[in-house]
């Protein structure tokens, strides 16, 4: 190759374009069927003759076709975009392999459509977070795999010498997902016991080393590039990622604290849960001291206020994590409605936010276009994480007393699950919030791509930062 | 600096998009790294949770072997003496997890489906018949109150001891306004070997006929 | 600097060492305790356990008992500690995590009785007005009340019941239903 020559911001962004937007938009489409079967399945919880006569909206169907497509629809598609997008961004090349993304982009969405028609029409594999048939998940993992392949070849004729951070973790990402896929498809896992083994290591690792990976590389890009700030500390970056990739690969068992597993296996498990205190608190010193100083950007920049929210919320949810793991206090929270928001602030909180702040960025400079309303992001950013934190808030203050209450067997069954109805309710309303949000969302970022109404004359936001920070 | 410095004079832009490439071309540089070393107390965490991570991993491991629950099989063998038995209290744990799913907490059963055992004639007669319906269930049609019940009831021997037996028997001859006679473990265990070879459910004829010859 | 080989090398390193440690090894060291099928799984019992994964049950009701001193699940009356041969037969391995419901690993010797189980899989509220169970009218049909006179319907309360119709449990019900009779830690594993 001769000398590489200087690619300039506006043409990587215009190159990645169609691909980073597809996947954005395909990804914010499973997001709003995902939403639909999460309040279906909230409110069949406190109502649960609504709808009860169709087989196929069942609570036992909506609530895993839910997750899959929250995980594999949205989380994954839009990660996966959001990902290419910094690494071009990062290695100053553009996105490689951009027709055979296309095509691995429409065959996953179709994969993740005949996966939702398989779940609902009862061929669910059955296995928590691996509810799709094995087939449709090697489709989606192949999928995966060529934007492995994209990201590796980024790599290989990068433009800049260094690796920042955010590079670090993506490439991660893209390495240990598709291997977690495949291991997770494998027969030889194919006696029960064994199966919940591998089960707990993949779902834990799914959140840990693919959404976590990626969410953190969002963190680490937009922080210092909304601020015009250099990170805190290339140590503590390094600490954090190392502390990540040795800790987290080990934390799945503590999903199995008095299952029927070798009782040592779940004891490493959570030892290791306990020892990802070390990149956690490393990684929050790290953005915290980045952002400290300048925390007020957080009321010009959408995408700030979303990646500061999604940080933060990290940071308390691995923290979280990481007691429940504790035999003391997993005796109380397991099997209860505690985890099930803890998984939420995993995936809302922290995940969805980034997300969101992430698209917040990406999408105008992508398609050279404006947001039409300042007053509607700002309202998608309060309904969500007002929705969220009474999400968590509800059910993790009901799950403590729904655990106390089940470990004495004085209290009778049925009233651990009428004392919860009030709290499920509450689940339901806080729905409704984000369910409004997402629709904010997704009216604001079809209005911007596809040019419809008036366009605005002005640009809403981002010019405003660079006013107040010089950037 | 005003949006207008900052971007220039808006007239030079025709349109939204060249607003933006012009702004964009300010975005060039890859975000830095500084090179502090952090607060000393992000240290002590670090080996206070590494400590903590080596101990538990010693102190909990069990032993490496397949066995699940190693940390729980050491039962106190103090605890498992015998206790002087409350019967009412331990009746209404085994109501309340075997029984109750059917006949419901106060007693009343499920009209049409269960059937009572509020003012039934044979939780208070004759200790045989709760006792024998009980170990090996009961089947066929009865009526109670007026409304007929067909469900058929399946017999807890196998799942219950002589203890919990006598206890459940005493506490639904004692609860929901009832008032009868205790039955005791050996009761429960007489009636056992005296229906020892009962495996079936009993119908309504077939237990009148074995309580009466007994 | 962080070198490119270094970080691909660590990457995949501490994944499959940790791959190795939480999945290959579990397997090894299970296997060597669960080697054959010691019971014969009727053709009912595995249709049925089809029909438990299928409809979710799994979501809301675990199949695992905590070892005594650890929750009181044998207080509870829910059995005794899981062990591995209590889940030899068949596949998914349906362990779960939530007990919105009781747990079902013990559940064919605590409730024997077929007449509850399915008026509960029909409309759990017949039996306990706070329930929050689905039902499942799809597993049985309605039929006219002098249809097939074999058969008795379900014993409906009268809030539940269509005058001059009766309910029948279809194939699937009975399939389930016998599933979750052969739940029954005296017969899986026994050491």
């Amino acid at each position: 190759m001769g000398p590489k020559k200087e690619l300039r911001v506006t043409d990587l962004d215009r190159s990645a374009r169609y691909v980073v937007l597809f996947l954005i938009i395909s990804g914010i489409f499973w997001l709003l069927f995902g939403t639909l079967l999460a309040l279906l399945a909230s409110i069949k919880m406190h109502m649960p003759d609504w709808l009860g006569g169709f087989g196929w909206l069942t609570f036992g169907r909506v609530r895993p076709l839910h997750l899959n497509t929250m995980v594999y629809g949205w989380a994954s598609m839009t990660g996966a975009g959001v990902a290419l997008w910094i690494l071009s961004r990062l290695l100053k090349t553009p996105i490689l392999l951009r027709g055979y993304i296309m095509v691995a982009g429409l065959v996953w969405n179709l994969a993740l459509l005949a996966g939702s028609v398989q779940i609902l029409a009862g061929s669910s594999r059955g296995i928590e977070w691996l509810e799709f048939p094995v087939s449709t998940m090697v489709v989606i993992v192949l999928c995966v795999l060529i934007m492995s392949a994209s990201v590796i070849l980024m790599i290989r004729y990068r433009r800049v010498k260094q690796l920042y951070v955010s590079v670090w973790y993506i490439l991660a990402a893209f390495l240990w997902f598709p291997l977690l896929g495949l291991v997770s498809s494998l027969p030889i896992f194919d006696t029960p016991t064994v199966q919940a083994g591998m089960n707990w290591w993949y779902a834990h690792n799914a959140l840990g080393l693919w959404f976590t990976p990626i969410g953190l590389a969002a963190a680490y890009y937009f922080i210092p590039k909304v601020l015009g700030r250099p990170i805190y500390s290339y140590g503590l970056s390094l600490l954090g990622f190392w502390g990540l990739a040795l800790f987290y690969n080990w934390n799945g068992f503590h999903h199995l604290i008095g299952s029927p597993l070798p009782t040592w296996f779940v004891t490493i498990s959570i030892a290791a849960s306990v020892m990802m205190v070390i990149p956690v608190v490393v990684v929050a010193v790290n953005h915290h001291m980045t952002v400290v100083g300048s925390f007020s950007a957080v009321k010009y920049s959408p995408t700030l206020r979303f990646v500061v929210f999604a940080a933060m919320s990290y940071t308390f949810v691995s923290l979280q994590g990481s007691t429940q793991a504790l035999r003391s206090v997993n005796e109380v929270i397991h099997f209860t409605h505690f985890v099930v928001a803890h998984a939420h602030i995993g995936m809302y909180a922290f995940v969805t936010m980034m997300l969101f702040g992430a698209c917040y960025y990406i999408i105008p400079r992508i398609t050279l276009q404006e947001w039409h309303s300042k007053a509607l992001i700002k309202w998608h950013f309060w309904l969500t994480a007002i929705g969220i934190v009474i999400y968590a808030g509800a059910l993790q203050y009901i799950g403590l007393f729904q655990g106390w209450d089940m470990n004495n067997p004085d209290v009778p069954f049925t009233d651990t699950v009428s004392m919860t109805i009030p709290y499920l309710m509450a689940r339901s309303m806080s729905g409704f919030l984000m369910t409004a949000g997402h629709l904010i969302f997704a009216w604001l970022v079809v209005k911007m791509v596809f040019r419809t109404g008036e366009q605005p004359d002005a640009p809403l936001i981002w010019e405003k930062i660079r006013r107040e920070f010089a950037l | 600096m005003t949006e207008e410095q900052y971007f220039g004079d808006r007239e030079d832009y025709h349109s939204m998009e060249e607003l933006h490439k012009a702004a964009l071309a300010k975005e060039e540089q890859i975000p830095e790294e500084g090179n502090e070393r952090g607060p000393w107390w992000m240290y002590a965490i670090i080996i206070l949770v590494l400590a903590f991570g080596f101990f538990y991993m010693g102190r909990y491991l069990g032993e490496v072997s397949d066995r699940p629950h190693v940390l729980f099989t050491e039962t106190d063998p103090e605890a498992t003496e015998e206790e002087e038995l409350d019967m009412m209290a331990t009746g209404r744990q085994v109501y309340t997890r075997v029984c109750q799913s059917c006949h419901q907490q106060d007693g009343s059963g499920v009209e049409g489906a269960f059937p009572p055992l509020t003012g039934s004639d044979w939780v208070v007669g004759e200790p045989g018949r709760p006792v024998h319906i009980v170990l090996q269930g009961f089947e066929g049609q009865i009526v109670r109150n007026g409304v007929t019940y067909n469900a058929t009831m399946p017999g807890f021997g196998r799942l219950l001891s002589d203890a919990e037996v006598a206890s459940v028997v005493t506490y639904i001859r004692n609860s929901f306004g009832n008032d009868a006679t205790e039955v005791t473990p050996d009761d429960v265990m007489d009636m056992r070997d005296a229906s020892s070879d009962r495996v079936s459910t009993w119908t309504e004829e077939e237990l009148n006929a074995f309580i009466e010859n007994r | 600097m962080i070198r490119y080989s270094i970080l691909v090398f660590g990457i995949l390193a501490t994944f499959l060492i940790a791959m190795f440690g939480l999945t290959i090894l579990p397997k090894i060291f299970i296997d060597e305790g669960v080697t054959e099928p010691v019971y014969f799984t009727p053709f009912e019992v595995t249709e049925g356990h089809r029909v438990f994964v299928r409809e979710g049950c799994i979501y809301c009701h675990s199949k695992q008992v905590r070892p005594e001193g650890f929750g009181a699940d044998f207080e509870r009356g829910w059995g005794r500690a899981s062990v591995a041969t209590d889940y030899r037969n068949l596949l998914p391995h349906n362990l779960g995590t939530m007990r919105t419901g009781p747990d079902l690993a013990n559940i064919g010797a605590r409730q024997p009785g077929e007449d509850w189980h399915y008026l509960n899989l029909y409309q759990p509220r017949a039996i306990n007005e706070e329930s929050i169970m689905p039902p499942f009218p799809w597993l049985f049909e309605e039929v006219g009340e002098d249809a097939r006179p074999a058969h008795e319907g379900l014993n409906l309360p009268d809030e539940y019941r269509v005058p001059g119709r009766k309910i029948l449990p279809d194939d699937e019900a009975r399939y389930l239903v016998a599933y979750l009779l052969s739940l029954d830690q005296q017969i899986t594993g026994v050491d």
